[in-house]
């Protein structure tokens, strides 16, 4: 295959599994309170690079669907907004780990499989 | 900080007026952070090109805004399939009933010229598909706002396995096979084949060329033998016109075998008449040259005599083909 269409292919692949562990990690993050610099600083360190252009809209979008809560405080001397999980943050979370250590699981067998196979 | 409030500024355009100052308050202060944290990873205050390098990586103003507003699709991925299936079988419809109304305008007009007719229709053509084109994306935005609400209920993608249609025999494959595209194209090549038909009658020259000033010089006019052959040359157009709509019809497939050989056989006849007669031009005027008159009678006898033995061959052959095909194979074991 060619090398340009391979990048392009695994960078497209690569956005599509991503996309899908982004909100579980950002819920999971904000068990603890954070505001938007400071998840995406926390999130990097753990490994999971996000743009901020990514990251601010996605808070604004789970604050509307009611999986986290807002505030605006003072910081520093500059007014930040804290984000924090909701109630129906926490379930909604607990019901997604479950599906995503479901499918690790899975995939641990199916790979554990074609191992034994090859 | 000018730059970052121009930045704002551009980003606040694009934003819904409800949502607009919270927003920016939460983006200004998260990029004040970034640019302080950059600041303290330089060892100095920022300059106008770091800022800017900032702001870059953060992305297009048109493209940030447009990430705070409701993710939606005019069309979604669901009913999409169903609006291109759409598209590809309405669009070649408007193509040819815009061909049909012209072809017909064009025929009873009789002063419209060729080239006239031919642009007016190009420009029509491209009109009527836009507009259809248009009208169909409107509806199915339509469909996609009321399954996003919820109001297409859930039957909408319900499907029984029961009602699929019989499998397909070899005549109605053979048919079927062919594309859409190419069905219309074969009924819009059949139409305009059509029209000119019926229009060469009040245009000798569409169908002689220069040779009608020939024929006029001759004092020559046709034979009565082209008024009966014209008359079963415009049934067998009209009964392939009849084939070539009913190819569109999926439980029709059937009849177009046998409907094939009848046309076969109209052809037929119609050539076996022109090459049973000797007389295919007569004498118009005193002035007419009765010798060269017979010599192009006996050349042109000659060609209908060889057609009609091609023609012929060539109905065998087809008959004895739809005979293989249909009749049981024990009868043909020979």
């Amino acid at each position: 295959m060619d090398a340009t269409l391979e990048t392009g292919m695994f960078d497209s692949l690569r956005l599509e599994l991503r996309r899908g562990c982004l909100i579980v990690a950002v819920l999971a993050q904000l068990r603890a309170e954070h505001y938007g610099y400071t998840l995406r600083k926390a999130l990097a360190d753990e490994g999971l690079a996000i743009e901020e252009s990514t990251l601010y809209p996605l808070l604004r979008r789970l604050e509307t669907q009611g999986l986290l809560t807002s505030e605006w405080r003072e910081e520093d001397k500059r007014n930040k907004r804290f984000y924090r999980l909701s109630r129906d943050g926490e379930a909604v979370l607990t019901l997604l780990l479950a599906e995503w250590n479901g499918i690790n699981e899975s995939l641990h067998k199916i790979l554990k499989n074609n191992e034994t196979s090859a | 900080m000018d730059l970052l409030e121009r930045y704002l500024q551009a980003i606040g355009q694009y934003l819904p007026a409800a949502t607009k100052d919270d927003t920016l308050a939460e983006l200004r202060a998260n990029l004040l952070d970034q640019m302080d944290g950059r600041a303290e990873e330089l060892g100095r205050p920022l300059a106008d090109a770091d800022v800017a390098a900032i702001l870059r990586a953060h992305g297009k103003p048109e493209v940030v805004a447009l990430r705070y507003l409701p993710q939606r699709s005019l069309i979604g991925p669901t009913i999409f399939p169903f609006y291109t299936l759409t598209l590809t079988r309405v669009l070649p419809l408007v193509i040819f009933v815009s061909f049909l109304a012209k072809g017909i305008e064009f025929v009873s007009s009789r002063q419209e010229s060729l080239a006239h007719a031919l642009g007016s229709f190009a420009f029509g053509l491209w009109t009527s598909l836009l507009i259809s084109a248009a009208i169909i994306t409107v509806v199915f935005a339509a469909i996609e706002m009321a399954r996003e609400r919820g109001k297409l209920g859930p039957k909408w993608h319900e499907w029984d396995p029961a009602k699929l249609p019989a499998v397909k025999t070899h005549a109605a494959m053979d048919s079927s096979a062919k594309s859409l595209a190419k069905r219309v194209i074969d009924l819009s090549v059949h139409c305009l084949w059509m029209a000119y038909v019926l229009w060469v009658p009040w245009h000798p020259f569409w169908i002689l060329g220069p040779g009608v000033f020939y024929m006029d010089s001759l004092s020559v006019a046709l034979a009565p033998v082209w008024h009966p052959f014209y008359g079963l040359l415009v049934a067998l157009l009209v009964v392939q016109l009849v084939m070539k709509l009913l190819a569109f019809v999926p439980t029709a497939q059937r009849t177009l075998a046998p409907m094939k050989t009848v046309t076969d056989l109209l052809g037929l006849v119609a050539v076996g008449m022109l090459a049973a007669s000797s007389t295919y031009f007569v004498a118009a005027g005193a002035a007419a040259d009765v010798q060269k008159i017979a010599t192009v009678n006996y050349s042109v006898g000659i060609a209908f005599r060889i057609a009609f033995v091609f023609a012929l061959l060539g109905f065998v052959k087809d008959l004895w083909q739809y005979a293989k095909r249909w009749a049981p194979k024990e009868r043909l074991a020979f």
